[in-house]
Formats: C-alpha cells, structure tokens, sequence
C-alpha cells in the first residue's frame, strides 16, 4: 500500500487531545435540536470576560509601584487557570458524588460551606476535561451545520492535523491570547447512566458552589495566591456566562421574560460593523414581549449561523465582538435604571401628587405657545400610559409590584421597597388625566397640527408612533423648552423645569423601570448567568411556538385515518377500532385516545389486556399511535425499517415506491416496493398478526397505499422529522491518515459511524487497536477472509499481528502503551 | 501616613494599603496613651486590620455606581466623630467594613488617577483636606456592600472622622425640604 503523507505525522498526540476527539459530534436537524433542548447537556462553553480583574490588577500594580502590565497579564493568567480548575473541581466532586447536588433557591452561606468542607476526598477523580478555544473550527461546526458533508470532513481532518492551532489546555500558562476575553469548553464524563435525570441540578449546582467557592473556599486561595484577595472581592456574576455546546441545554428554561430574555443575548453576537443596536429588543424603550419574536419571524434555520461564528476567524475575535457588544448594551442599560431609580425616588421624596398638579394648573393657567405644547406632550403620554385600550404599559406597573427581583434592588439603594411610589405614579396619573379630559371639554385640543410632535418621549415615539429608537444616554433624558426650576437639589442640580415636566420625567422613569425590569436579573446578576443560545429552538419549545413532534404526529394522524379507513373495508383483522370522529391537528396518541375512550375493542379481546400490550409495544413512542408494515414480498416476507417506531417492511419487485427512510444514523434508501405487496396494520405484535399478504385486493388497498405514500412524503422532509449524525473526530482523523483526504463515499461512512479503512475487518481491528493503545498506525494489511492482518505503527519498527476472533487478539514485541 | 487627632486631643496615625500578600490594610499608630490601638488590637502603640474581601466591588454594581455618581452631591460628610464613640469603634472592631480611596483597586468605573474621582473624595471632606478615605459598611458574613459609614479627611496639622449620611436638600417651588437618609 502506498503511504500517504499524513502517516508521517502522529496520529493524535497526546492522552489530551484524544479524550477531547473522543467526543462525538452530533449534527442535528431542526426537530431533534428542538427535542434535545429538553435534555441536560454534557458539553458546555464558558465566557470569561476579565476586564474588570485586568483594571483591578493594573491598579493595583501602579499603586504598589509594580510594572503595571508585567502584574495585569499575571493576574489574568492567574484569574483564568484557577477559575477553570476550580470548576473543574466542583464538577468533579459533584459527580463523584463527593459534593451533594442542591436544587434550592436560596442557600445559606453555612450550608454551602458545610457541604464544602465535607467535599475533597476524591478530588484525583476526573470526570472533566477542560480546553481554550482558539479558533472556532470546523470541529464546532455543529452549532451551524446541521449535516456535514465530506468536504466539512475533510476540513475537519486537516485541522485535527494542527491541533494546537485551534484547543490549548486550560492549565497552560501560555494559553494567554487576549487579555479581555476567554473562550472555554467543559466537558463531562458522568459517571451513571442517570445524568438526563440529574443533568440540569448538576449544571445548577455547579453555577452556586462555584459562586460560593470563588469567594470563600481554601481552594481558591491556594489556587489564585498570590491575587485571591483580588479575585475574591471581583463580582464574578457579571464576568461570566456559560452555554451549552449544541442543542442540549443547560438550563431547563421555562417560558419567561428572564429565560428568554438570556436566550437573546445572542443577539449581540452579530459583528460589531453590523449591529443595529435599535433593532436589539433590550435597548428600546419598550421591548417587546420576548414570545413575540417566535410568531413574528419565521422559525429559525440551524443552517443559518445565527452565533455568526463564520463570520470571525478565531474564538477570541467572536468573543471580543460578544463582549464589546455586550458591554455596550449592558452598559447602557444600567444607566437607564440608575438615572430611572433615582427620578423615582427624587422626585417622591420631595413633592407629591397634588404639589405637581397644582404646579401643571398653574402653568395651563399662564397660556403661552411654549406652555401648551409641553401639555400637549404631557396629556399624549399619560393618555397613552393609561388607556384602558391600550393597558400593556399599565400593566407593566401593575406588575413591578410583584417584581421582587427589582424592589430588591431599589430598597438596597433606597431602603424603600418602590410601594408607595408606585401609588405615587398612580395618584398622579388620574390627577393629569382629569386635567387632560377637563382641557380637552375645554375644546383646549382643537388644533392639535400646530403642535410639534418632535419633543415627545422616546417610548412614545417608539410605541406610538412606531419610531426607531437608537439607545443613547442623551435619550433617557426628557427635554423641556421652558425655564424653570421646579425641584432642585442641594442647590445645584435641577431635577425638574416644571411641574409638567416633573410628571412626564416620573411617568418615563417608571417606564424604563418596567421596561428594564425583565433584564435587570441579567445586567446585574445575583447568580451565575447560563443560556442555551447555541440552540435557537429551545426557547421555542418550552413557549410552544414550536412542536417537533407536530409533522409527526399529523403524519401518524393521517396514516391512522387511512387505517382506519382500510379496516372499514374490512382489510384486516385487528382487535382495535377507533371512532370516527377524530378531530385532524388534535394529539392522536393512543393514550390520549384510551383516555378520551375512542379507541374501541374487539368483544372477543381482553380490553385491558389490550392495553396493557400497546403500551408495552408503544412504550416511550407513546405518541407513536401506529405502525405500518409493507410485507407480502416472495423474497422476504420480513424486511423492516425501524423509524422511531414506525416499521416498513416490503417486497422487492416493481418498483412503485421509493422509499427514503431514516434511522437515527442515516438514511437507508431502498427502492422496489410493490404496492401490492403493501399491507398496513397497527403494530400490536403481541396480539395481532396482521401483517399478511393483501395482494390482490387492490380496490381495497387504496387508503393503505395513499397513507404510505403520504408517510414516506412526510418522512423525507429534511427539517421537521428528527434527524442526527453522529461524528467521531478520531474516526475522521484516522480514515484522513489512510487516504490523504475524505471521499464522498467516505463521508457517507462517517455519517454512519464508521471509518473508511480499506477493507471490513481492517476497520473494526484498527480502530479498536488504536483507541486501545497509545499508537500512530503508519500502514496496514488485512485478509478479512482470515480475519487477520498486520499493522506497522509509528512508535515501533515491528510488525504487529492482530487477529479477530470474537475479541481483538494482538501478538507482538512492541511496547505498547495502553490509553488511560 | 497621616495623623488622626481624636476629639480629645490624643492622636491616631491612619494609613490604607496594599501588602506584599496583595491584601488591603488598614494601619493605625497610636500615641502611648491614645486608648484606640489598645481597644482594636489590644497593642498599645499600633494596628494591623486587615480587611476581608469586598463582595463584587471589582465590577459595576449598582450600588457602587450609585455611590461614586452620589459623592458629594448626595453622599455628604455629617457629624464630626469622637473616635472613642461607641459608634466608630464598634463598627472597626466588628471589621465589617472596606475602605475606598480616590486612588482604588475597587473603582474600576472610573480611569486610575482621574480629577474627577479626586475631586468626588474632596467634596467629603472639608477644604483643604487630602487622602480622604471612606469606610462603607459590609455585611459580615458575605461581605456585601451595605451603607458608607465614616469618611476620613487629612488635613496639614490634623486629621478627622466624619460620619457619612445621604442628604437630599430639595427646593421646590422656593420652599425647602431636607431628607436625611
């Protein structure tokens, strides 16, 4: 065999890289994403944005007269080694079971600390292996692709070759690259089978005792010494964000405006060049209600790269965009609730209600052009705050008073819980209103076109007017053309001109406050934050704007209807009959339909029996209420296809049906059914064996054969039936280093899980030996007849002879290495 | 280093740093026969306090936000304190406090070295004074911001405690209203 030039290099070089290629991509399409957004993820990447660590160390350096750069990389370095190892530690030890799980919201310090000191003892455990990423390679190109073909493969293998170009360890002290920001990936190993149960507490329990443990545990003094007192006192919460690496989650998310809200945040990954930053829902002066976005666009494509990933060459570089967006909107935002909070509390400290009421009259009574016009926008705002046709903005505050999150935060700047000044607003409110009802009896609004419209407040303009709002700090302010005074503090500062403009400041404040009020968790986090922002469908999900098992459930509906129809013809013998009156687009479980009593049975069956089997047969696939079988062929009476429960099963003759079903590996394409071998039954195996030759009764056969041709139509559409690919990067790797580059027919082997070695046997006998063994092959020859062979690997110049009989049998001199 | 003259007219000498440990310190020289070094740290003559971690004060929180942009508009020097005051010496002995400077690892809001930031610790003290230096109130446990408690002002000959209250002196409509918060 002619030895490429990928054999001079290693294989995979060291124990590192091999675990971490060990894990498999999945490439998923929209439905099984969607589906997989239940389930807790294994993977995840972490975010760490160490200006602020970066700002205190250089500080700290100029105030101690050290060289300020030399101690801000240090720190840095120093910050980034002992936040990776210390969650590796917390994830090792509550996987071991070492540290317990917890699921409560509020946990006291001594409970934490109890826990933690109890904790330790198996801390050579690893469970987890942590990686830099450096460049976002076609090795995390399933966060944008959703089936990779043999060039993304081929691509893969060439940047497998150079590594190190695109993962560092965490713990390598040169892995400093960018002296903002971090990129991260976790990856676990659980130790049970019970992870989907426990995966999401995992991730949640990790996120507080990595809270806790950054500030107060022994660990982190000794792993960040000598800048632990430094890190200790950094607010962690705002540095970090993890996120889940494909379409499982995080995070069991639920249908809020805090979960939704933290989903968005990809929003920022859009390049900072092209960002418009009136479009970011967050930044308007009203935002939309987060389920909006499902029903206003289409459902989002994984194709799309809506990370923008592509769109930058290294991690470092997306990440650096993220963050000075980020940063920028945050930034803005905490301005907006400062200068709000602060209005609020001012402006209801100092006067009230009537005081401010008494003022607008006043200055209504004076009846200059200047004056009216500041009415005009006074009775437009409140108007609009306050009409019943229109109640979302009222509601809004109707809902800060049960806000807890953001009363919290007022009472800590204000002692004050925002109650009374709630009712303030409302006090206020009905006395501008009357004025405004009174004024417009007067005929006062008779020429509204002499008013300008331009002074308005930027949520009226946005929500009323339909205006786009660019977030600047000048924005938040409200304008006034009059002169005045009104209310001044300490003798300098003007709060408020006039009484009007007193009132449309404390309305628009108010409003910033219920707008902000959903992001406030976000902006300042009192926990570490986590989305699932890799997986655009898992806030589809749990909302219901999206419903992967839809498609198949209509599919189900309608075959089980052309089933039913077939049994009326008297088709064949089952022992379930289902009533008539099926409702098309209701759930057509069986379960349901049990419940709801419309599944009917055969007097001469057991009912319960009946029961019993079909949901032994159906089992998880409850929702599965069918299953169709093609048989009757001369050749092969039995052939199935399996289909997330849905068997196929078929002659081969003329062919009239083309089939394209899928497993979970990959498609199966399989020609040559004949209709009339066709038969359809529903799949209670244990008591119905009704799968039989029909042939010939072809006038009968006419609603199987629609409902088959229907299932295989639904069965090929490529986004709604649930679809995964499973890679192994080592699979890749090693199939490149045989043949110098990956064929179509190579990729297709890929995708089904195997490598493209050259012969059967030499596959299954490589593959085990090198993932057994610390080796490079460099050639191999197999006679699969004798199912034997010899491999040459890079680390020895023998010959080593494997044979295959049921277990891999080696014989050789080498010193071989065994995998850890 | 600076000098501290108690009401009594007996001296204390205040310095804040940072060690070789990277730890903030508050140091404080007493005269022989001040009685303040003697009930913070049972030593006659000086002081070490060493100061616990400031929760989330490397950041922009709001509560720190709040304060920096309220310096000496509404954060305003009140009374002048007897050191020797149940009030002061409880809250250094109980050490659940940190300090803040104008020159500060913890403000990382504002540039290093920024007139602005300067001028913010000047206005809570009295003219002329230098090396101002806040003491705010955490909380013991988990060393959370709670309230500014006393500033420290510097002058040539002395030094001098003040407590820290939030003033908001509102004129409205020509009519005065004072709220001490």
């Amino acid at each position: 065999m002619l030895i490429p030039k990928s054999f001079a290099k290693e294989w995979v070089r060291s124990e590192e890289e091999f675990k971490f290629l060990s894990n498999k991509l999945i490439y998923s399409n929209r439905s099984s994403c969607a589906k997989k957004s239940q389930l807790p993820t294994k993977s995840v990447f972490l975010i760490v944005d160490n200006m602020n660590i970066a700002k205190a160390a250089y500080r700290l350096a100029k105030i101690r007269g050290m060289p300020p750069l030399h101690v801000t990389d240090d720190a840095v370095r120093v910050f980034r080694m002992g936040l990776t190892k210390l969650i590796s530690i917390i994830s090792n030890r509550l996987l071991s079971g070492d540290l317990s799980l917890v699921e409560d919201k509020f946990l006291s310090h001594e409970y934490l600390k109890n826990n933690w000191e109890q904790s330790g003892s198996m801390d050579l455990n690893s469970f987890t292996s942590c990686r830099v990423v450096k460049k976002l390679s076609s090795l995390y190109s399933h966060l944008n692709v959703t089936r990779p073909d043999h060039f993304l493969l081929e691509e893969m293998a060439k940047e497998m070759v150079k590594l190190e170009d695109a993962i560092d360890d965490c713990q390598n002290p040169l892995a400093l690259h960018s002296p903002e920001v971090a990129l991260y990936q976790f990856d676990i190993t659980p130790v049970d089978d019970d992870f989907k149960k426990i995966g999401f507490q995992f991730w949640y329990s990790l996120k507080v005792y990595l809270s806790w443990a950054f500030r107060f545990s022994d660990e982190i003094q000794v792993l960040t010494a000598p800048y632990d007192f430094l890190f200790r006192s950094s607010n962690l919460e705002e540095m970090i964000l993890f996120f889940s690496n494909g379409c499982e989650s995080i995070t069991q998310i639920q249908c809020s405006d805090y979960d939704l809200n933290l989903e968005r945040l990809k929003d920022y990954t859009v390049p900072a060049n092209l960002i418009d930053f009136s479009f970011v829902d967050s930044l308007k002066p009203i935002p939309d209600l987060p389920v909006n976005d499902f029903f206003s666009k289409p459902l989002p494509n994984l194709d799309d790269d809506f990370l923008n990933l592509s769109r930058f060459e290294t991690g470092e570089e997306w990440l650096q965009n993220f963050r000075d967006n980020y940063i920028k909107g945050r930034g803005y935002q905490k301005i907006r609730i400062r200068k709000a909070f602060s209005a609020i509390n001012m402006i209801s400290l100092a006067t009230n209600p009537s005081q401010i009421e008494t003022k607008v009259l006043k200055e209504i009574s004076e009846n200059t052009q200047l004056q009216n016009q500041e009415i005009f926008y006074l009775c437009s705002e409140f108007g609009i705050a306050y009409n019943d046709l229109l109640p979302k903005v009222k509601n809004d505050f109707d809902l800060l008073r049960m806000n807890s999150f953001v009363k919290k935060t007022f009472s800590e700047l204000y002692d004050d819980e925002l109650v009374a000044e709630l009712d303030f607003l409302s006090d206020l409110a009905l006395r501008i209103n009357h004025i405004c009802k009174r004024l417009e009896e007067e005929g006062f609004w008779v020429n509204t076109d002499s008013f300008e419209q331009d002074g308005f407040s930027p949520w009226y303009l946005q929500y009323v007017r339909g205006e786009k709002i660019i977030p600047t700090e000048d924005k938040l302010d409200i304008y006034s053309n009059l002169e005045g005074d009104f209310l001044k503090l300490n003798g300098t500062t003007i709060i408020c001109k006039t009484g009007t403009h007193c009132a449309r400041i404390f309305l628009n404040s108010f409003i910033s406050v219920s707008s902000l009020a959903k992001y406030l968790q976000i902006i300042s986090p009192n926990s570490i934050n986590s989305n699932n922002m890799a997986n655009p469908l898992s806030s589809h999900m749990v909302c219901g704007a999206y419903d992967p098992w839809a498609k198949k459930n209509k599919m189900i509906y309608d075959i089980f209807h052309d089933l039913t129809q077939a049994a009326v013809f008297g088709l064949f013998p089952s022992p379930v009959y289902v009533s008539a009156d099926l409702i098309p687009k209701t759930l057509t479980s069986f379960s349901t339909l049990i419940k709801e009593g419309k599944v009917f049975y055969d007097p001469r069956y057991d009912p319960k029996k009946i029961k019993l089997s079909l949901i032994a047969d159906l089992g998880s696939l409850i929702g599965v209420p069918c299953a169709v079988a093609i048989s009757g062929s001369k050749l092969n009476s039995f052939e199935y296809y399996t289909f997330n429960g849905i068997s196929l099963s078929g002659c081969r003759e003329r062919s009239i049906i083309t089939t394209n079903i899928s497993t979970n590996n990959d498609l199966q394409h399989q020609s040559g059914y004949h209709q009339i071998c066709a038969s359809c039954a529903i799949n209670l195996q244990t008591i119905s064996s009704v799968v039989s030759n029909i042939n010939p009764v072809l006038r009968f056969s006419y609603f199987l054969f629609k409902g088959i041709a229907r299932l295989v139509s639904h069965l090929k559409d490529s986004n709604d039936l649930s679809k995964d690919w499973s890679i192994s990067p080592l699979k890749v790797a090693l199939s490149y280093r045989y043949h110098g580059s990956i064929s179509k027919t190579c990729g297709k082997n890929l995708l089904k899980g195997k490598s493209c070695l050259p012969k059967k046997c030499e596959r299954k006998m490589v593959e085990e030996f090198v993932e057994r063994y610390q080796v490079s092959p460099v050639s191999s020859n197999f006679k699969c007849f004798f199912d034997r062979g010899e491999i040459k690997i890079k680390e020895c110049d023998q010959l080593i002879y494997l044979s295959q009989r049921g277990k891999l049998n080696i014989k050789t001199d080498c010193d071989l290495k065994e995998r850890k | 280093m600076s000098i501290l003259y108690s009401s009594f007219g007996l001296c204390v000498e205040v310095d804040v740093y940072w060690n070789d440990d990277f730890q903030k310190v508050v140091s404080l020289s007493c005269n022989p026969d001040e009685l303040f070094c003697d009930q913070i740290c049972s030593s006659s003559n000086s002081c070490e306090v060493k100061e616990g971690i400031c929760q989330n004060c490397i950041g922009t929180s709001l509560k720190l936000l709040n304060f920096f942009a309220g310096m000496g508009i509404t954060y305003k020097r009140d009374k002048l304190i007897n050191l020797a005051s149940d009030d002061f010496l409880n809250f250094f002995v109980s050490g659940a406090f940190i300090s803040l400077k104008a020159q500060d690892v913890y403000n990382v809001i504002e540039s290093f070295n920024s007139i602005k930031v300067y001028k913010k610790f000047e206005s809570l003290c009295p003219i002329d004074s230098w090396n101002q230096i806040v003491f705010y109130e955490v909380h013991s446990v988990s060393r959370e911001l709670l309230k500014p408690r006393f500033v420290y002002c510097q002058f040539e000959n002395t030094s001098e405690v003040y407590s820290i209250f939030k003033f908001l002196d509102f004129e409205i409509n020509d009519r005065a209203y004072s709220w001490i918060l």
